[in-house]
């Protein structure tokens, strides 16, 4: 063992700082000792932890990646600011957008002037997605990997900001992400589709005909939401709505995610949870159909308007509808 | 294989049997040994570098053979990042399972298939 040591601190020598190569040593030494306890033949030594040469390669690789770990490129990604992308003229006619990311976060807003624009931050190589605006159409989509690096993060994430002029009338507006955050504020569109395996949604001031949102792991928060039509399911993913006006159905079905509705109405409301849990608080939908198999539904009001209750049903959840005292 | 993705697999498995529970190096390399074809050189450097990058940090625990052992933890950046691994891998390999079991109980037809024209062929040298 000892001879062993020594020949790999000769090679460490030769890449790495002091400080790294005590460390080293420590680590091999304790796991070398630890082999040897448990049987290890002295001869074997290198032939299981290597020939000191490449140990030492191996490992000033490591060391070599330091100013290039994704630690220091997110904080570059926090110190940049947005830098403009494209802008696009924006037309008269109602547009489609179509945005299917894989980890890149967007932030929507109200544009200041008349053009819709896309901006970018962090270290961003933008070059291989698609980004166009024709025929009414606006897309952006990450690039499709090919290969087999779909399994390294962080290289490959930019944060989008897309400004819309107030005056661009959207007729269809469809986000897909994988891991990436989607923010919207201000938003006004008659078709609304969007869905997020891990990526969290926050909705502000929302205006939509007919939503349809879905999410796997991904958290929705959603303040001020106008809607004709309001569907959601969530899988494991949580979701918080506070101030929304739907005009006809509000649906949600949650597998384990917990739901939590506040200043709400609506007409019909159909509530499906498996084991999450609904809550409603000054949540005055005309009518409810409610279904959980383990999970509580609980709609608690101080006003006492006319509910009423259509279905009602569950395994062993429980089910309240009531107005508070007082 | 490509290196990317071999180093991505390696550190997912790391990742797997440190949430687990906490490790000391050697006991690490040993689980993925058993199932895997990786050594020390192949470990070390990842547990190095994921610890570096702050997915994992260490402690000193004394051990019944006496000296003190470095023991690895995964931290909460170490667990999202697992959990964005994980998610990944599922999606990546759920997909080509899918691929191919395509053919689901046609594939039996499939292989019977190909198992004749393979002997046909043999037949035919």
């Amino acid at each position: 063992m000892k001879k062993y040591l020594e020949d790999l601190e000769n090679e460490l020598k030769k890449k790495l700082k002091a400080n790294e190569i005590e460390e080293i040593l420590a680590d091999h030494e304790e796991m070398i000792r630890t082999a040897l306890e448990e049987g290890l033949d002295e001869d074997k030594i290198v032939e299981q932890f290597g020939e000191p040469k490449k140990v030492a390669e191996a490992l000033g690789e490591v060391t070599d990646d330091k100013t290039d770990t994704e630690d220091a490129q997110e904080e570059d990604a926090k110190k940049k600011t947005f830098k403009t992308l494209a802008t696009f003229a924006a037309g008269e006619e109602p547009v489609e957008f179509r945005i299917e990311l894989a980890n890149d976060d967007v932030t929507y807003k109200k544009a200041e002037g008349d053009s819709l624009r896309v901006s970018v931050r962090g270290n961003a190589d933008t070059e291989e997605y698609t980004l166009a605006f024709k025929d009414n159409k606006f897309v952006l989509s990450s690039p499709k990997k090919s290969g087999f690096d779909f399994l390294s993060f962080g290289k490959n994430h930019v944060d989008f900001l897309i400004e819309i002029p107030a005056g661009l009338a959207i007729k269809n507006f469809f986000h897909k992400s994988l891991n990436g955050d989607i923010m919207m504020e201000t938003i006004k569109t008659k078709a609304f589709e969007l869905s997020t395996v891990n990526g969290d949604v926050r909705l502000r001031d929302t205006s939509v005909g007919e939503a349809r949102l879905h999410t796997v792991n991904g958290d929705f928060d959603i303040k001020d939401l106008q809607a004709d039509f309001f569907k959601v399911s969530l899988v494991s993913g949580d979701m918080r709505i506070k101030g929304a006006c739907v005009k006809e159905d509000f649906h949600v079905s949650t597998v384990s995610g917990d739901v939590r509705i506040e200043d709400a109405e609506s007409a019909g409301c159909i509530l499906h949870s498996v084991s999450g849990d609904i809550e409603g608080k000054e949540f005055y939908p005309d009518r409810v159909a409610l279904k959980s198999v383990s999970g509580d539904i609980r709609l608690q009001n101080k006003e006492d308007r006319d509910i009423r209750v259509e279905a009602k049903k569950t395994v062993s959840g429980r089910i309240k509808i009531r107005q508070e005292e007082g | 294989m490509n290196a990317q993705f071999k180093r991505g697999i390696i550190d997912l498995c790391v990742f797997s049997v440190l949430v687990e529970e906490d490790m000391y190096g050697y006991k690490i390399i040993r689980e993925l040994a058993e199932y895997i074809d990786v050594n020390e050189n192949t470990i070390y450097p990842i547990l190095r570098r994921l610890t570096k990058e702050g997915y994992f940090e260490t402690y000193l625990e004394e051990s019944d053979a006496g000296a003190p052992r470095k023991y690895y933890r995964v931290t909460k950046k170490g667990i999202d990042r697992y959990m964005r691994l994980r998610d990944e891998w599922d999606a990546f390999i759920g997909g080509v399972y899918r691929i191919i079991n395509r053919g689901g109980k046609k594939s039996e037809e499939i292989f019977r298939r190909l198992g004749k024209r393979a002997e046909e062929e043999t037949e035919s040298e």
